[in-house]
């Protein structure tokens, strides 16, 4: 039995996939050898905590004849945003009596998968603005100023200069001089979304963790201002270690770069908050749309004095705050012990909000404080609030 | 198609088992030794009987005794009325003229029980000695059908086991009858077994290699191995081919299933989703009004339970989502599936891994090539054993002052090459746990070395780390300084 003469390797349909996608797994074992093996276990491993399996199965005992291929394979669903490895590969041999077997794990074995966010919220606000339900087409920021835009603004006696096409011939017709149309100008905004990857931010269920959410969220917020031609950057924070800045920019492309960006980032390390900010100070400075993901459970003068070095900026700032306990009590059957607990925490948890909250108005920030329901309509909300309003340009 | 090759091999088998049991019934063991006594009496119900007169004599006896010591314990009251002897004499005619009529008992003189019994005991001993292969016969029979239903070796080895008991029970007891002769020593239980061995076992032709295998004696051996050979087989074959039946069998219901429960999906999501509403709209029937998550924090001089409306949200997303949320899951899926099948159309194959179980062709010609090496080594092997003679004196070429002694022609000289031989087997497996465990030692050793490197880069990492650290505090001082 000598194990060398197996070939064994992965396939993987795709190495990058969405979460509430499905991934083709298929394990090819080739024979090179001239002699058979009467007794052979494949075993593909993957972690459970990270994947389902959904068809299929990931290991396959059989017998392999000389210079023999055999195929098995399965589909997975990801559960959790994120890189993970899917393997290594494990090879049994055993002889044909089982009275000796030799295991061994196949080198280079292990294939990386990247898990984007879950791509139903994106489709959601597609078929929404496939039905033009949510304005999308006339969603670019108003500036009231009078440019190149497409949007109407009124209507003026022609003056040496003016472009021809904005001659507006039927008015000109009725009034018996030549009249121009005037539109408003079209600006992009920049909307930077910071989202606080510290390991506060991992509590509750793996797959409906706050952190998970606010990615999901960000991943809406970024598709949405994509499509009405403004740039996102990205900024995820916690201690200095895990500053990971992605600079603005808009377009198609833009937001696979996005997806790429967010779905490698792991909610760890403490939340230095005004360490971020002064990083993300640095390294950006164009007035913008801000919006800050997080569940604010450091201390309250750090907060602030965070949320203080950007208002020299003048950036609209929009803090969006996952309350804890909506998203980390997830059993229904809590213990009536455990229930006190969860009231006194969440108690305690309000009242240090709202001591923030306080605090941040005098700097003209509110705090949006969400749960798992509706942090993608408040984050989506307050955009367009923001938008409507021309605010950040 | 390999569940046929199966039926095939286990019908060969039985088949083989038949003819084994031809031959140790025609040419080596004589069954109606064992089956009457010497009165030509059923050993079944003389067995039965010697029990029943141990039981008898026993009762018998017990109850004699308890009569006699009652009168032992009054004879002080009663010998005064009637005079000593009287209640003795009592005793002794109700019970063997009276009870031991009801016994059956031809002797019932109380000091000839014990005699009795011996004698009983005996007839059991005897009528057990030839039960006992009676026991056999019906254990290899039951045993050799239960091996048609499971393929599982350790039956057919019971079934073996059973026969070659009935061979071995005898020559125990006769060589041991024998070795007690030698010593002047005779035991009259021993002379009177019946011994149902016919003589052809002490008569193996060993000069002749044709003669050798065609003996009885070593043609039910080899018949013997060729049964639990097949049983291995079946067994292998079993195991080889059975989880990739089952999985076949599965993974073709599931995705019949699917596609069955996403067609249905797909015709009446309109229905489910109507079904998922009316569902919500019970639940929420008698709940007080849902407070919007952004009003709580309105809400802060009242006192509110975070929880509780944590928990009545929670299940009402769970009824209101989990028809929904199936219902899709199981859509996605089937259209998945048939994107998957219509563009990779191997797919389904290696799915349900149908193109990986095993081949029937290729298993029955590894079962005939194993099948045949593994006879042949045994006859070879086998021949060897029982004829060291002429290996020692041709192959090893040991002088004739051995090979001609007499030693030679006595049965010792097989132990020469029996010992090594049967010690071939377990010293390479020692040989192979030996090397296994040195290679593991081996690669654990290097797995620990692996670390340290990998521990000392770590920390040339975290240094590097902290260089880098530190040159951006010094790039941090001079942006500000300037």
């Amino acid at each position: 039995m000598n194990v060398e003469e197996l070939r064994v390797h992965r396939e993987l349909e795709k190495e990058k996939v969405f979460r509430d996608d499905f991934v083709h797994i298929k394990v090819i074992i080739e024979n090179i050898g001239r002699n058979s093996f009467d007794f052979l276990e494949i075993r593909d491993q993957y972690n459970p905590q990270l994947f389902r399996r959904i068809l299929g199965e990931n290991f396959i005992s059989t017998r392999i004849g000389p210079k023999e291929i055999i195929k098995f394979s399965y589909v997975l669903e990801p559960k959790v945003r994120g890189e993970y490895a899917i393997g290594p590969l494990s090879i049994t041999i055993k002889d044909r009596l089982g009275f000796n077997s030799l295991e061994r794990i196949v080198p280079d074995s292990i294939t990386d998968i990247l898990i984007y966010p879950p791509y139903e919220d994106i489709k959601r606000i597609e078929i929404l603005g496939s039905k033009r339900s949510l304005n999308l087409n006339y969603g670019v920021q108003r500036s009231k100023q009078k440019g190149l835009g497409s949007e109407f603004y009124g209507m003026r006696k022609y003056v040496f200069g003016d472009q021809f096409r904005l001659i507006d011939w039927k008015a000109s017709a009725r009034s018996q001089q030549l009249i121009v149309k005037e539109f408003e100008t079209e600006r992009d905004v920049t909307v930077m979304v910071l989202v606080d990857s510290s390991e506060t931010m991992a509590g509750g269920a793996i797959e409906n963790t706050k952190f998970e959410y606010a990615i999901r969220a960000c991943m809406l917020l970024t598709k949405v201002a994509l499509t009405r031609r403004d740039n996102v950057g990205i900024f995820t924070f916690s201690d200095k270690k895990n500053f990971n800045f992605l600079k603005p920019n808009g377009g198609e492309e833009h937001f696979y770069q996005v997806l790429d960006f967010v779905a490698r980032v792991k909610p760890e390390g403490k939340c230095k908050m005004v360490e971020a900010m002064e990083f993300f100070t640095r390294r950006f400075q164009k007035r913008s749309l801000v919006f800050i993901l997080s569940d604010l459970e450091s201390n309250p003068k750090d907060i602030i004095e965070a949320i203080k070095k950007l208002v020299p900026f003048n950036h609209t700032i929009i803090l969006i705050n996952p309350f804890s306990p909506w998203f980390e009590i997830h059993e229904i059957d809590l213990s009536s012990t455990d229930k006190a607990l969860a009231e006194a925490i969440s108690e305690e948890m309000m009242e240090h909000i709202l001591v923030i909250k306080q605090d941040l108005r005098n700097l003209g920030v509110n705090i949006v404080t969400c749960g798992p329901d509706d942090i993608m309509n408040q984050v989506l909300s307050n955009y367009m609030e923001a938008k409507k309003k021309g605010r950040a340009y | 198609m390999v569940r046929y090759y199966l039926l095939t091999l286990k019908i060969i088998s039985l088949a083989i088992f038949i003819w084994l049991y031809y031959i140790f019934l025609a040419q080596i063991f004589h069954f109606n030794e064992v089956i009457t006594t010497d009165t030509d009496e059923y050993v079944l119900l003389s067995f039965i009987e010697a029990i029943r007169n141990v039981f008898s004599y026993l009762i018998y006896g017990f109850g004699y005794i308890i009569a006699l010591l009652f009168i032992i314990a009054t004879v002080g009251y009663v010998g005064r009325v009637y005079g000593n002897t009287y209640m003795y004499d009592f005793i002794r005619v109700f019970f063997e003229r009276y009870i031991s009529k009801w016994f059956a008992i031809s002797t019932p003189q109380l000091s000839n029980l014990p005699n009795l019994i011996t004698d009983e005991l005996q007839i059991l001993l005897n009528d057990f000695y030839s039960l006992s292969f009676q026991i056999l016969f019906i254990a290899s029979i039951y045993y050799s059908i239960r091996a048609i239903f499971k393929s599982d070796p350790k039956t057919n080895f019971l079934a073996i086991g059973s026969v070659i008991m009935m061979i071995i029970i005898p020559l125990m007891i006769f060589g041991f009858r024998d070795m007690l002769h030698l010593l002047n020593i005779s035991i009259p239980y021993l002379e009177n077994l019946p011994n149902p061995i016919d003589e052809v076992l002490d008569e193996i032709p060993i000069e002749n290699f044709f003669e050798f295998i065609a003996s009885p004696v070593i043609l039910f051996a080899i018949i013997s191995y060729i049964y639990l050979e097949l049983a291995f087989q079946i067994d292998y074959t079993d195991i080889v081919t059975k989880p990739s039946l089952e999985r076949s069998e599965r993974l073709e219901a599931q995705l019949s299933i699917l596609a069955r429960e996403s067609y249905y999906v797909n015709a009446n999501v309109e229905k489910i989703k109507e079904e998922a509403k009316k569902k919500l709209a019970e639940i929420e029937k008698g709940e007080e009004e849902r407070l919007a998550i952004g009003k709580l924090f309105a809400k802060t001089g009242k006192r509110f339970s975070y929880v509780k409306e944590m928990i009545e949200r929670k299940k009402l997303e769970e009824e209101e989502k989990k028809l929904i949320t199936a219902a899709s899951k199981t859509r996605r899926l089937g259209r998945y599936v048939d994107r998957l099948f219509r563009e990779d159309p191997e797919s389904r194959d290696t799915l349900t891994a149908s193109s990986s179980a095993p081949r029937v062709g290729n298993l029955a010609l590894s079962t005939i090539i194993n099948f045949t090496y593994r006879i042949i080594l045994l006859l070879i092997i086998s021949f060897i054993i029982i004829h060291p003679k002429w290996i020692l004196g041709t192959v090893i070429q040991l002088p004739p002052a051995i090979t001609e002694s007499v030693a030679m022609y006595s049965p010792e000289a097989i132990i020469i090459l029996l010992l090594p031989i049967m010690l071939i087997f377990p010293v390479i497996s020692q040989l192979i746990s030996f090397i296994k465990h040195r290679n593991l030692i081996i690669r654990l050793k290097q797995e620990g070395r692996i670390k340290e490197i990998l521990t000392s880069v770590g920390d040339y990492v975290i240094k590097e780390e902290a260089k880098e650290l530190g040159e951006e505090k010094i790039e941090e001082l001079a942006a500000e300084s300037t």
